[in-house]
């Protein structure tokens, strides 16, 4: 992987974690599962970079992390959403929105005649 | 991270989270380690147990898990590096966070009280503001290069420590063929310069002001790596010993002040007394020259000269012990190798030292005068003892007022121990207070520092330029420092009760008892308060005692009604204006007419303020008899000297005016000098050579009192006069003046004005007395006095207001067991000796131990002392009693209220 795609990934990951958090807190095993379902199998993210990614946005302050009991039982860490979390995921969401429309819609249209 | 662990990992790359061994190793792993690795356990747990669960075989599941998760070991690196990361900013947060909680409380708690943390803060305030109030003074004196000198280390002064009859003297003053020694013996490379200081006249008039000239020889300006702010500094023909170049170099102070900044000040002349220069330059406003009290302008010594036969005086001369000597050297090597050589060369000059003497480099700034060490140095120096010690009774006193408030805290502090509050954080908050204590009390003490230091530079060292304000940055840090770390001491001082405390005991009791351990410090620093305060006082003591016996030295004159008049600079005078020496008999009758003025006489030289010297030669001796050490001395005086001045006629006659050119050649001799010379003879059979051998021999008709020579504090000078008709001086005669009592001052605008009546075309007159002379000279005994009964006045008082609050405080302890004790019978006279017994205890040892340490450190005042033992037994006594009394009446005050305790009350009280 280069680094340039690891950046992209990483701020992409980023998001799609945060969305996952935004529905309630998750250990880290549930938002792998989160995302590989929600992309319906399409992203292969490595476990590893998402863990990365919720320790940097714990060390930035957008989540935080608490232990506590999965639904089986055993102990886990959770992921909590913060205010600032939440801020940058709307902020994030809104251009990622834009980003997304904007593509679509220079793929859906045709040349007009000159 | 465990060295194992990690070669675990990086030898076999398999994922190892479920071994037995590593589970033990986690237990005493870093926490965000523990986090890391329980957190991947959990994942890989999982991820394994669906895929088993969706039909996998544990291995194929394992296998895959590992896959989709990446490189395990740097991700785990990774992971635990940003987990310290957040870590360590959580707890620093988290730390501010308490910090600010204890803040909050401290500060509310000392509101609460202010009348306690007033006390504490100015106390403590006080103690460290007399000390930096000091340091202000020592840091310019000592510590700081001399201002506005570039490369400051590696300019020195010459100092020479010698034999001087019983005692070891250092003196930075050398003669100018003692200069040109030491000129040959400086190694390659070295700029060398002399200088010396004088105040003369800014003008040709009599009332111009003095200015303090520096006259320089050598690279003067070089030595100090100055740059002229204006014009040029002396050139290398200017400042040799042989030219005579009338050039001048102002201060920047001067020329603002005299010249309004104008650079046209360069090329007008400038008049010194009869010397005019022409102004070459202006230094840069840093400098201000290597003595204590600022230069306003420089010249070349050469300019010295006698104006008509443009011949130095100082060159040969072997008694003008008057020159600095400055040497840049710019390799610290060399400095040594030159101290041994210099003290060679001073010693073949053969003026002062032997083969003991020694030769070494020290700072630049002048802190000797010309007369060795300055007086007022010397008491600024143990000024900082006497700080020191004012800091630790304030630093006493708050242990106490700290110990008392922590006793009324203790129900307080067990709750809340009990309720969960750790020690250390109960600590962090003592010390928190602490520095929020000390640094109230430092700004505090940065006013007081001020203020006594104010007080100090202009009682004590008048003359300095100081240059700089009192408050700068190092004054700050310097008080500021001492504030906390004084703080924190104390506070950790009185709080060592806080490190065990009995919990359920505190709890249940109430604050009756105050704790052995927290009995033990208050009682010691009662002790050490008292002892401190025997020590000041003692030496305020040794200092009075020590001012009367200077102030009842009799110098031989009678200083009250006696004031000298001249005309004039004496080099101008003699050298070039005969008019008007030859006047001076007649102004000296004018004088003698003024109402008020008894009699007149006429002497050479001013007694204190010089000295005259010829050789003396007895006839049937080869050699004088040894002098003891006595300084010899000679003034030419006219008839009616002796009575004028108030020296006693004790034997034959004096002076008359038959005594004159071709008669029988007569001296008077000083009593000392008669039995030096003729131990059990009569001196008035006797004859003295004085000049030449081959002189005619003088018949010694008078024998009269001994006087002092030089100064207050010194031993009687062997003194001898001859009359000025006999011998002619070689400049104009001063005239003393005897006026009727109680007029001394009020004539001297008269004798001024006789001055200008007699002269009205050139007049620089000149009214001087003993009584000023010796006012200089009793200052640093005055100022050592004062401020050390000060000093001492502020210890007994501190001491008093600690033995109160201490034997108060107890009563206000033992209220019941007063009550229990009236109770039971016990009668007040007993009470009041219960609680004055033990706080006399306690005082005593106190006094004790002072008494001690006042013996101990008595050598250290010693050579500040006029014939008075630092270890005075009186002294000591007198201290001990008078502290023992104010005790006494301290701890009698609430002993006698305990006395009237309503025993129901007390017992009720609980």
């Amino acid at each position: 992987m280069t680094s340039s795609e690891l950046d992209f990934l990483q701020g992409t990951l980023d998001v799609l974690v945060l969305r996952a958090l935004s529905w309630e807190p998750m250990h880290g095993y549930a938002i792998a599962r989160f995302i590989r379902q929600g992309s319906g199998e399409t992203f292969r993210i490595l476990d590893g970079a998402l863990y990365t990614s919720l320790h940097r946005m714990e060390e930035k302050g957008w989540v935080e992390s608490e232990w506590g009991l999965s639904d089986k039982g055993k102990r886990a860490k959770f992921y909590v959403l913060t205010t600032a979390g939440r801020r940058a995921l709307t902020a994030e969401a809104t251009s990622w929105d834009r980003y997304v429309k904007a593509v679509a819609g220079v793929m859906s249209a045709k040349p007009e005649p000159a | 991270m465990s060295a194992g662990y990690r070669n675990n990992r990086d030898g076999d790359n398999s994922i190892a989270w479920r071994s037995g061994w590593k589970k033990l190793a986690r237990l005493w792993r870093p926490a965000a380690e523990r986090n890391v690795d329980d957190e991947q356990q959990f994942h890989f747990e999982q991820k394994v147990a669906d895929f088993v669960a969706q039909g996998m075989s544990a291995r194929d599941a394992r296998a895959r898990a590992e896959e989709e998760f990446g490189d395990v070991a740097t991700v785990r690196d990774s992971l635990t590096e940003i987990d310290h990361r957040v870590a360590s900013r959580k707890k620093r947060a988290e730390w501010w966070e308490s910090f600010g909680q204890d803040l909050r409380y401290v500060l509310r708690g000392l509101r609460r009280s202010p009348v306690f943390t007033s006390t504490v803060v100015i106390t403590l305030a006080l103690g460290v503001g007399a000390n930096a109030a000091i340091f202000s003074l020592l840091d310019r004196l000592y510590l700081q290069p001399t201002p506005g000198v570039a490369n400051a280390h590696e300019v020195s002064r010459v100092y020479q420590r010698f034999q001087n009859r019983n005692e070891v003297a250092t003196r930075s003053r050398f003669a100018y063929p003692e200069m040109r020694a030491l000129r040959e013996s400086a190694p390659e490379g070295t700029t060398v310069a002399t200088y010396m200081s004088g105040k003369p006249r800014l003008g040709r008039t009599g009332d111009a002001p003095e200015v303090r000239v520096t006259y320089v020889e050598g690279d003067y300006f070089r030595v100090a790596g100055v740059q002229p702010k204006l014009g040029r500094l002396f050139a290398p023909d200017e400042y040799r010993a042989d030219g005579m170049a009338m050039v001048a170099v102002l201060s920047d102070a001067l020329w603002r002040s005299k010249y309004g900044a104008d650079r046209a000040a360069i090329g007008q002349t400038i008049d010194l007394g009869a010397h005019r220069h022409v102004i070459i330059g202006v230094s840069p406003p840093a400098f201000r020259g290597f003595e204590l009290d600022a230069a306003d302008i420089w010249v070349p010594l050469n300019s010295m000269g006698n104006l008509q036969t443009r011949k130095p005086d100082w060159y040969e001369s072997k008694s003008m012990i008057a020159m600095g000597a400055l040497l840049r050297i710019p390799r610290a090597g060399d400095s040594l190798a030159f101290q041994s050589r210099a003290a060679r060369a001073l010693k073949s000059v053969g003026i002062i030292g032997d083969s003991t003497s020694m030769v070494f480099m020290g700072s630049p700034t002048a802190t000797l005068s010309s007369r060795g060490q300055n007086a007022e140095l010397t008491l600024s120096t143990r000024l900082a003892g006497v700080a020191a010690v004012i800091l630790l009774i304030a630093c006493a006193n708050v242990v106490n007022l700290l110990l008392s408030r922590a006793n009324q805290r203790q129900r307080e502090t067990a709750v809340r121990l009990a309720l969960g509050v750790s020690r250390q954080r109960l600590l962090r908050q003592i010390l928190t207070e602490s520095v929020v204590m000390a640094l109230l009390s430092g700004m505090i003490a940065l006013y007081v520092a001020h203020v006594l230091g104010t007080i100090m530079r202009t009682l004590l060292l008048p003359d300095v330029a100081w240059g700089t304000a009192i408050v700068g940055p190092r004054l700050i840090t310097v008080t500021m420092l001492l504030s906390v770390v004084a703080g924190v001491a104390v506070s950790l001082i009185s709080t060592a009760q806080y490190s065990r405390p009995d919990l359920s005991g505190a709890l249940k009791a109430t604050s009756r008892n105050g704790g052995r351990r927290s009995h033990w410090v208050r009682s010691g620093s009662l002790a050490a308060q008292t002892g401190l305060s025997i020590v000041l006082l003692a030496a305020a003591g040794v200092f009075v005692r020590s001012l009367k016996g200077v102030e009842a030295i009799d110098i031989g004159y009678d200083i009250n009604n006696v004031a000298f008049v001249w005309v004039g600079n004496d080099t101008e005078i003699a050298n070039h204006r005969t008019d008007i020496i030859e006047r001076i008999p007649a102004l000296a009758e004018r004088i003698s007419r003024t109402p008020g003025v008894q009699s007149t006489a006429l002497v050479n030289i001013m007694p204190m303020y010089g000295f005259g010297f010829e050789s003396l030669f007895l006839p049937d001796r080869d050699s004088l008899p040894p002098s003891n050490g006595a300084e010899k001395s000679m003034s030419i005086v006219s008839p009616g000297y002796f009575s004028t001045v108030g020296i006693k006629l004790k034997k034959g006659r004096d002076f008359e005016l038959t005594d004159r050119k071709g008669a029988e050649p007569v001296i008077i001799v000083s009593e000392l000098l008669a039995s030096n010379f003729w131990t059990g003879q009569d001196a008035l059979t006797k004859c003295v050579i004085v000049g030449e051998r081959t002189d005619p021999c003088r018949r010694v008709v008078g024998v009269v009192g001994d006087t002092h020579f030089s100064a207050i504090v010194e031993g009687d000078a062997m003194q001898y006069y001859v009359p000025a008709e006999q011998f002619p001086p070689s400049g104009s005669m001063r005239i003393a003046v005897r006026v009727a009592d109680g007029q001394l001052n009020a004539i001297q605008p008269y004798l001024i004005r006789a001055v200008r009546a007699e002269y009205p075309d050139w007049a620089i007159p000149t009214v001087k007395t003993l009584a000023s002379a010796l006012e200089r000279e009793l200052r640093p005994w005055r100022t050592g006095a004062a401020i050390f009964t000060g000093a001492g006045l502020l210890a007994l008082l501190v001491a008093a207001i600690g033995v109160y609050s201490s034997i108060a405080y107890t009563i206000e302890q033992r209220t019941r067991e007063m009550g229990v004790r009236i109770a039971l019978g016990a009668r007040v006279n007993d009470i009041v000796r219960l609680v004055v017994g033990e706080g006399i205890r306690v005082v005593g040892a106190g006094i004790l131990l002072g008494t001690l340490a006042a013996i101990a450190l008595g050598s250290v005042v010693k050579s500040l002392l006029y014939e008075t033992s630092p270890r005075d037994p009186l002294v000591l006594t007198a201290s001990a009693v008078v502290l023992l009394a104010v005790a006494v009446i301290a701890s009698g005050i609430p002993a006698w209220r305990a006395s009237r305790v309503d025993p129901l009350a007390a017992l009720r009280s609980e």
